[in-house]
């Protein structure tokens, strides 16, 4: 079997992977300005208190319909998670890393119990096994069906929307969070618009490289980018570029290599990060 | 086009309690001033005195308990969403590793009001551009924003809060970490403004030097109103019961003289800070080598 027919096996995936490339190539330059990396880490480990929320309500599979219901259950659930480390962070005058702290490793506990809990109910009714842990945790890029590439589509293009309409107040926000009021916007609106877009293109991305390794493409094309551009427009653009380039390269390598794709997605962007920080020197 | 660029009429307010054993603590109690259209009011008052409460109430972004405000003739909330109100905050927030040039730091809040769908506005860029012409900054409008000193990361902020020409500026704490030479320079900066925009100024500020230097009346507040006159009546008896401290007592051999001090335009004679005659033992011994150095 030729490189060719292997990677016919993936449509769905490389479909997937493109659209994740793109509303992480957006997401990403915002997210390294923002410094929001660890709100990325902590939102796509929730995400996993999602799936197991999802296999104990019988949406386990990744096939056919139960595919779209277990996306959508996903979704809700880490912009729940999203909501949740937001109210806490403002609510109780703690600090938002340890909101997020706290909401991650609650939803990683949950996730793993629940999804033990639906595991074993699935054996001891008949309806043979759920997937494996490892893909959850790792991504499951051979899993993706054409119904799963169908829903990841709809949602990239409900938040690339989202994300060209509010571009400006979260520019802004993400620039100086101060100027916001007095230019008559609402801070914590635009703050919590940004975290259920990243909630979202986390649900996304947790399909292409799993739970544990989606910030990757949350943060690595825009940290690259900004390495090769200082100017704001252009860093959108090559960030995207770099998403996409990174992650077609990364599957290509892992059906080469055989190695599994969520991680050789994260290893060649990592690849292309050291790249550009020799290319443009490590102090910068 | 109403009288007052702000009226506050009996204003209270308190902030709720923290905790369950806490008591809500009492910001500002029944204020009432009123600062006319083109005039530059400075509000002078020690640190918890209740300023940047004031600031807040001015700008809508909290609620009176009690009494009412009124911002060019509308509420303040309804002001500041009209770019009516220009801000210039007392700490510089921004995140000064952005990818953008000063020219695009300026036109931000601008760019707000553009249609969705325009990807480039022109308007706003000529907008920022005249800002930065009025605080002196157009040779350094490409400069990306990073790259500024803080006097011209200061400036270019006084240049975002003109950017979209509102009719009254708030200035918090301008002149916190500045030295007098700097000051003396933002307060002719500061009256450039006035002069040539006719535009309505606030300057809070526990500075004495920074109230004096550039205002036509100034109000002392500690939670109340304790002064509202030109600064020529402004005393060290009056300062003393502002800060609570005897100001001649602890500085009468550095001969603070508010009168002095308001007409007074070489910043080496001008008189310690109102927080150091506010006897938190740090007395600054008129040295303006010193100053120089600082």
């Amino acid at each position: 079997m030729t490189l060719l027919d292997q990677l016919g096996f993936f449509i769905p995936g490389i479909i997937v992977a493109m659209l994740v490339a793109l509303i992480g190539g957006l997401l990403s330059p915002l997210v390294v300005l923002k410094r929001l990396a660890f709100v990325g880490q902590g939102v796509s480990h929730a995400a996993f208190g999602g799936v197991g929320l999802a296999a104990v309500l019988g949406f386990g599979s990744t096939r056919g319909i139960d595919s779209v219901a277990r996306t959508l259950i996903v979704t809700a659930f880490s912009i729940g998670s999203g909501l949740l480390v937001s109210h806490l962070a403002q609510r109780t005058q703690r600090r938002t890393d340890t909101a997020i702290g706290i909401v991650m490793t609650a939803s990683m506990a949950l996730g793993f119990v629940l999804y033990r809990l639906a595991g074993k109910h699935a054996r001891e009714s008949g309806a043979g096994p759920l997937p494996s842990i490892e893909g959850v945790l790792f991504g499951e890029l051979l899993a993706i069906s054409p119904a799963g590439a169908w829903t990841t589509a709809g949602v990239t293009a409900l938040i690339a929307a989202l994300l060209f309409w509010f571009r400006r107040p979260l520019v802004l926000w993400a620039f100086d969070e101060q100027a916001c009021a007095p230019a008559g916007l609402n801070t914590a609106r635009i703050a919590t618009t940004l975290l259920v877009l990243l909630a979202g293109a986390v649900v996304l991305a947790v399909q292409v490289a799993g739970v544990v390794l989606a910030t990757a493409i949350l943060v690595l094309p825009g940290a690259t980018a900004l390495r090769l551009t200082r100017s704001l427009v252009p860093a959108f653009a090559l960030s995207t570029l770099i998403a996409a380039a990174t992650i077609a390269a990364g599957i290509v390598l892992s059906v080469w290599l055989d190695w599994p794709p969520g991680a050789t997605i994260a290893l060649t962007q990592c690849a292309a990060w050291v790249v550009a920080a020799v290319a443009t020197g490590w102090k910068r | 086009m109403p009288e007052h660029a702000v009226q506050l009429d009996r204003v209270s307010f308190a902030y709720p309690a923290r905790g369950l054993r806490d008591q809500p603590v009492q910001a500002l109690r029944d204020i009432s001033m009123a600062v006319p259209v083109g005039s530059r009011l400075g509000v002078l008052g020690p640190n918890g005195g209740g300023k940047s409460t004031l600031v807040k109430l001015i700008l809508g972004l909290i609620e009176p308990d009690t009494g009412s405000i009124t911002v060019l003739g509308t509420t303040p909330a309804d002001a500041r969403r009209r770019g009516l109100i220009g801000y210039l905050p007392q700490r510089l927030t921004a995140e000064l590793d952005f990818p953008i040039s000063v020219r695009q730091a300026v036109a931000m809040p601008l760019a707000l009001r553009a249609g969705r769908f325009r990807l480039r506005d022109r308007a706003a860029e000529t907008a920022a551009d005249e800002s930065l012409a009025l605080v002196g900054m157009t040779d350094l409008a490409n400069r990306p924003i990073g790259a500024l000193s803080g006097g011209q990361l200061q400036r270019a902020m006084i240049a975002r809060a003109i950017a979209t020409r509102p009719r009254l500026l708030v200035l918090d704490e301008p002149t916190v970490g500045v030295d007098a030479a700097g000051q003396h320079r933002f307060a002719d900066l500061i009256n450039k403004l006035h002069a040539e925009l006719g535009i309505t100024i606030i300057t809070v500020s526990h500075d004495l030097r920074a109230i004096a230097a550039g205002s036509d009346r100034v109000a002392c507040l500690h939670r109340s109103v304790h002064f509202h006159d030109a600064p020529s009546g402004l005393t060290p008896a009056i300062l003393a019961e502002v800060f609570a401290h005897d100001v001649q007592a602890v500085f009468g051999h550095l001969h603070i003289d508010a009168h002095a001090a308001a007409d007074c335009d070489d910043p080496t004679h001008a008189p310690p800070t109102t927080e150091q005659a506010a006897g938190s033992g740090c007395c600054n011994h008129h040295d303006p080598k010193k100053e120089g150095n600082a």
